[in-house]
């Protein structure tokens, strides 16, 4: 029923961009292909959170047998969050699996995306790693965080002190984007994060 | 037409054993037209309404105003046919509060129903059209929508010819004017035509003009090859006289030159022609003289040359055609070649010798004056004192007198005065005699002439008969259909509302139906009753629409009949659509049977405006080809049969 996949996303659509929440430029989205089979979504970073600033991109697929099954969506912006790899971008979310109700649209499944940045889950973690530190080192989570933001969601919070580690990590002849993994994952401790890019 | 709008009146469900997916909501009881995508009863009302609806009467699975609306126990709408796919293929939730939902904790919302049929949409006719010339627009309470669409200029329908989609507007011109299967009338040759082999027809038109390719003349196309055969002077043409040996080849115009040139040599080839027919014969030219060389002993043929009196020749040749003119001919050469070659071969020619022996010729012409005919011949011995004594009136001496040699002469001197006296005359007969000759040619050649102006126009009186009778063959044709179709519509008129059609080269057919050059055909008409509603059956052997390639669709149409205005309309009735099982076993026979009931708000039911009503009624999807090509007891020989009962209420 492709075609009524591709009526509601019309709708959807039509919907989404005369709504409050994009008036307020706090979520976006935008046609990719012709045929409402892929779009392009953007979430602002929740006020008063780690993400507060940062414009996450978010890759939307829409399956043939929707509304009747969830749309696919994953992050294209690098972040840190218990809930979303940092590697892929997928997200753990369960209104995007089983908790997906025909009800749901685009425009709640971004604002439910917006939702999840501000309160993470992370006994149902997607990223371990992430997880991890957000329960046992909540500061150095929110730190990290909002350095990820800072540089891959042009979110406005500096992290100095980070950023100078990775610009060390990075002139002992690494790539900047590992060094900020490895150093955040080995909460910024530069010789953990050094061993573990060498015997990676 | 009938669409399957769930949240209108519902079309009558579907009765055929294959008519459909098996889902009772996509029913395929469909029209001529495409199933609207504005009844499309998958999901809700796809459609613009005015003003834009309250949010309250979408269908939050397809976000489309509530078709068939269905509540749930915890408050939700939902359209009939999104709630019941969720709940199938999802969890058994509520889509919009996650709560347990079961099938049998829906019912139907009839307030929610009336709500929304009472809202008001704009026509979205035609479907996919940019221009806004071309719209409907107009606004009509969502419950009336299909009754609009029946009248909506901008509904498309299947043209009943070409089976393209047109506007509804557009229709009656399309088949006027633009319909590929269309038939128009040549106006060179007024045969009709259907449109879409026009050019074809053009370039084969019998009335079309063509250039000939010898002469560049313009013609009438299938004048050409008489034109050709016997007028183009540019035409390549053998010799008329080719039969005969001629082998000269040549442009017609270049034919009278020709002729005019070779006339000697044409009628030596003639003259063989005529000397090879005698033999096959086994005539003999010379027996048939009064004076034949042979009976002397001499061969004709090695001594051809015959002297003959003046008077025998014209006999030969008044008679032409017969046969003694065949030696009279060979005689006249050989004697004009004989004049050529050795005009002085005296002893055996005394009468042509005339100049260089004035004093044989005296006694010759004696000979002669008193008898016509006279024969040479050589070596003959006999003395000719008998002349000299002027016993010149003696018949037996007579024959041989003429046949004078040299030492003869002699003779002839002793008496030289009686030959000056006749040497004059002589010399004037033989001139007149070759001139004779000549002129006995002539006359033939005048004869023949005339013979072939004959001909020619005796073949002119018999191609005016043909002609006249091609016209009479034509008319006669034209009454023969005429009564053929009468002869079928009573045909059709006695059937008392029962008509079988067979349908024969069912293959051929169908593959035609398959290539898309006929896709669909019409029975001829038949009756409810003698006086009773005129229909046809249309099938579409290669189904259409959505059922193109997978079924066999059946559809009844309804014709302007004589008697329209003694009926009731819209037709209100039975019909009986089915195909027959030809099974030998009547027991194993199993025929596909569906009944459909008029429904009087549909246009198919209405007084037909048309020579035939555009709208048909039947099933898209009547029968799965599998089954009938799977099976060899629905097409026998070739032939399909359908039958329809018609059975009006009265």
């Amino acid at each position: 029923m492709a075609n009524i996949a591709e009526a509601r996303i019309r709708r959807e659509f039509k919907e989404v961009v005369k709504s409050e929440e994009v008036a307020k430029c706090h979520i976006k989205v935008e046609l990719v292909n012709d045929n409402y089979t892929e779009l392009r979504g953007e979430i602002i970073g929740p006020p008063d959170t780690a993400y507060d600033g940062g414009k996450f991109i978010l890759e939307i697929k829409i399956p043939d047998t929707y509304p009747f099954n969830p749309p696919k969506v994953k992050f294209a912006t690098k972040i840190w969050h218990p809930n979303i790899s940092s590697v892929t971008g997928a997200i753990c979310l369960d209104i995007l699996k089983d908790q997906w109700a025909a009800a749901m649209t685009l425009r709640t499944v971004l604002l439910s995306l917006q939702a999840l940045l501000a309160t993470a889950e992370p006994n149902d973690p997607q990223d371990a790693v992430v997880a991890k530190q957000y329960k046992e080192n909540q500061a150095i989570f929110l730190q990290t965080a909002r350095h990820w933001t800072n540089v891959y969601a042009g979110g406005p919070h500096r992290e100095q002190v980070l950023e100078q580690k990775v610009e060390q990590v990075k002139n002992m002849g690494f790539e900047e984007h590992r060094a900020r993994v490895a150093l955040s994952s080995a909460n910024w401790d530069p010789e953990r994060a050094t061993e573990s890019l060498l015997n990676s | 037409m009938a669409y399957n709008g769930s949240g209108l009146p519902r079309t009558p469900p579907v009765t055929g054993q294959y008519s459909s997916s098996g889902s009772s909501d996509n029913s395929t009881f469909i029209p001529d037209l495409d199933v609207h995508p504005a009844f499309d009863t998958s999901s809700g009302w796809d459609l613009e309404f005015v003003p834009q609806q309250d949010e309250k009467y979408n269908c939050s699975i397809c976000q489309c105003v509530l078709r068939e609306p269905m509540q749930t126990e915890c408050g939700h709408r939902f359209c009939r046919a999104c709630i019941l796919k969720w709940l199938r293929e999802s969890d058994r939730r509520c889509p919009v509060d996650n709560q347990y939902l079961d099938e049998n904790q829906l019912f139907q919302d009839n307030f929610a129903k009336r709500e929304t049929l009472d809202l008001k949409v704009r026509c979205p006719n035609p479907l996919n059209s940019a221009d806004k010339e071309q719209r409907c627009e107009q606004i009509i309470t969502l419950n009336k929508l299909q009754k609009h669409f029946q009248d909506c200029p901008y509904t498309t329908v299947l043209c009943p010819n070409c089976s393209k989609g047109i506007y509804q507007c557009h229709l009656s011109e399309h088949l006027q004017n633009d319909c590929e299967q269309r038939k128009i009338q040549c106006s060179l040759c007024h045969q009709e035509v259907v449109a879409n082999k026009q050019k074809e027809h053009d370039e084969n038109c019998p009335e079309s003009f063509m250039q000939c390719p010898n002469c560049e003349q313009s013609l009438i196309r299938h004048k050409l090859i008489q034109h050709l055969n016997s007028d183009c002077p540019k035409a390549y043409v053998k010799c008329s006289f080719h039969k005969h040996g001629c082998e000269f080849e040549g442009e017609r115009q270049k034919m009278m030159e020709h002729d005019e040139t070779s006339v000697v040599r044409h009628v030596s080839m003639m003259n063989q022609t005529l000397l090879r027919m005698c033999a096959a014969i086994s005539f003999n030219p010379i027996t048939s003289t009064t004076h034949s060389p042979s009976s002397l002993g001499i061969p004709a043929i090695e001594n051809p040359v015959v002297g003959s009196g003046a008077a025998s020749f014209p006999s030969y040749f008044i008679n032409g055609a017969s046969g003694s003119a065949v030696p009279g001919l060979t005689q006249l050469l050989n004697h004009l070649s004989q004049l050529q070659i050795q005009p002085v071969t005296t002893a055996s020619l005394p009468p042509i010798s005339y100049t260089s022996m004035p004093i044989q010729s005296v006694s010759y012409a004696a000979n002669i004056g008193g008898q016509e005919t006279v024969a040479a011949a050589e070596g003959h011995d006999r003395n000719i004192t008998g002349d000299e004594q002027g016993d010149l009136t003696n018949s037996e001496q007579r024959n041989s007198s003429g046949r004078t040699r040299y030492e003869d002469t002699k003779s002839f001197t002793s008496k030289p005065s009686d030959a000056n006296n006749f040497e004059v005359p002589i010399d004037t007969r033989l001139t007149s005699s070759n001139d004779y000759q000549f002129m006995s040619i002539k006359s033939q050649n005048d004869f023949q002439n005339e013979s072939l102006a004959k001909h020619d126009h005796e073949l002119m009186i018999l191609k005016h008969q043909m002609e006249c009778q091609e016209r009479l063959i034509r008319e006669l044709k034209g009454k023969v259909k005429t009564l053929e179709n009468n002869v079928q519509d009573f045909e059709g008129r006695n059937g008392n509302g029962v008509y079988v059609w067979k349908i024969k080269n069912y293959q051929k057919l169908r593959r035609e139906a398959e290539k898309g050059e006929t896709t669909a055909i019409h029975s001829t008409s038949f009756y409810s009753s003698f006086y009773g509603y005129k229909l046809c059956i249309r099938v579409n052997l290669n189904g259409v629409d959505a059922a193109k390639g997978t079924h066999l669709s059946l559809f009844i149409h309804f014709m302007q009949g004589e008697y329209d205005d003694l009926l009731e309309w819209p037709f209100s009735g039975k019909i009986v659509l089915t195909v027959i099982d030809q099974n030998p076993i009547c027991e194993m026979r199993n025929h596909l049977t569906e009944t459909l009931h008029s429904k009087p708000n549909l246009a198919a039911f209405q007084r037909p405006t048309s020579f035939r009503n555009h709208k048909g009624f039947g099933y898209m999807e009547f029968l799965p080809l599998n089954v009938i090509e799977g099976s060899s007891t629905y097409i026998k020989n070739d032939t399909l049969i359908i039958r329809a009962n018609i059975t009006p209420n009265s």
